[in-house]
């Protein structure tokens, strides 16, 4: 398994590769008005609107430093209408990838309640890195927000 | 290992960039290898965003994706007695500056023309155009600059050189942009063509490796 690291805070985070489309450089987001503060906002990706979570805002609350280095992970999201979206992810310090086997992933021992997202970690020579599982990332109520499913007016 | 308590640009001082006395160098040869490098490079990746950095990135974010198309062919390109023709580019090795052919008594012809110095190695040289029996244009008017190189080749081990008018570079052709070769080339040309395509609205005739340098080895023993 391929690892896409990123850093949020002090700590590493890693999401699996096979979900990631594109990784893009930071670009101009439109902002929108009232959304949660994790929703970055809405930027023009190859020709498709698409909404941009702030992943340093998820995990620590503050929003993403302006770098270099502070990029968007372009990944393919199942909406709440049940079809696949583009879904933008924007995260600082994108710039290593880390191989690592399913033997060395271990368990998380603390499982704290609203963060089932959070998953296993691997140790390197740096510290650790958290596994980031894209299928419980958006809550319930944000993927409402960002794909909302489709109103039938009859 | 704490990469921050570590001199900053200890490349400069005593890696390769220095005096090269760091101990680490006579296993990884080049400071690139070394994590410390590694971390700086990153780290310079953290600076502040240049002005216009933004807008520019939006613009090309916003582009179609440039997609290269499957299955395509890297040929080197260049220009021979004013026709134009490539190689597939695996096959080419070297472009090397004209230098003078040495004849070899009552072994050269036509085609083969002798022994090339080519940075200190001696190579046999022939000349393509012979071998496909390109005639030389009487009007002459098509281009009449001429950046002559010698182009080395392989195949096999077997290394061959010879002088063309103009190297064209390395362009990727896709195997359904291949055209039929036309009549009116002559045999030999025909025969060591395997398809026609255009660059930069010239016909270009690729040329089929599996019989030129059959050709270029039987060449050798007229």
């Amino acid at each position: 398994m391929l690892l896409l690291q990123f850093q949020a805070g002090t700590e590493r985070y890693g999401l699996d590769i096979e979900q990631v489309i594109e990784v893009s450089s930071l670009v101009s987001l439109r902002a929108i008005p009232h959304a949660p503060p994790e929703v970055a906002g809405t930027f023009n990706y190859r020709g498709t609107l698409t909404p941009v979570v702030d992943l340093t805002a998820l995990l620590t609350g503050l929003p993403s430093r302006p770098r270099m280095s502070t990029r968007i992970i372009l990944v393919s999201h199942e909406g709440a209408d049940g079809r696949s979206h583009i879904l933008g992810l924007l995260a600082e310090a994108v710039t290593e990838m880390t191989r690592c086997t399913k033997e060395n992933l271990q368990q998380p021992v603390v499982s704290v309640s609203g963060s089932s997202y959070l998953g296993d970690m691997i140790f390197d020579k740096r510290g650790s890195i958290q596994v980031l599982d894209m299928e419980r990332l958006l809550t319930r109520d944000m993927l409402f927000t960002l794909f909302p499913p489709e109103v039938s007016n009859g | 290992m704490d990469i921050k308590s570590i001199h900053v640009s200890c490349w400069k001082e005593n890696g390769i960039f220095g005096d090269g006395s760091c101990p680490e160098l006579v296993r990884l040869i080049h400071c690139r290898r070394c994590p410390i490098y590694a971390a700086a490079g990153r780290q310079h990746l953290d600076q502040e965003l240049p002005p216009g950095y933004l807008a520019e990135r939006t613009s090309v974010m916003a582009q179609p994706k440039e997609t290269v198309r499957m299955g395509t062919l890297s040929v080197m390109a260049f220009r021979l007695a004013e026709e134009r023709f490539a190689l597939k580019t695996i096959f080419f090795q070297e472009a090397a500056e004209p230098s003078p052919v040495h004849t070899l008594p009552l072994k050269v012809n036509r085609v083969f023309r002798g022994l090339a110095n080519i940075n200190g190695e001696l190579l046999l040289c022939l000349s393509v155009a012979d071998l496909l029996e390109l005639t030389v244009g009487a009007e002459g008017d098509t281009s009449p600059v001429v950046y002559e190189r010698m182009l080395v080749v392989g195949c096999e081990g077997q290394r061959f050189v010879f002088p063309v008018e103009q190297i064209l570079g390395v362009h990727r052709v896709a195997p359904e942009d291949l055209g039929e070769v036309p009549a009116t080339l002559s045999r030999s040309a025909r025969s060591l063509t395997r398809g026609i395509f255009m660059l930069n609205g010239h016909h270009v005739g690729l040329l089929d490796e599996e019989r030129l340098f059959p050709a270029m080895t039987r060449s050798l023993n007229q």
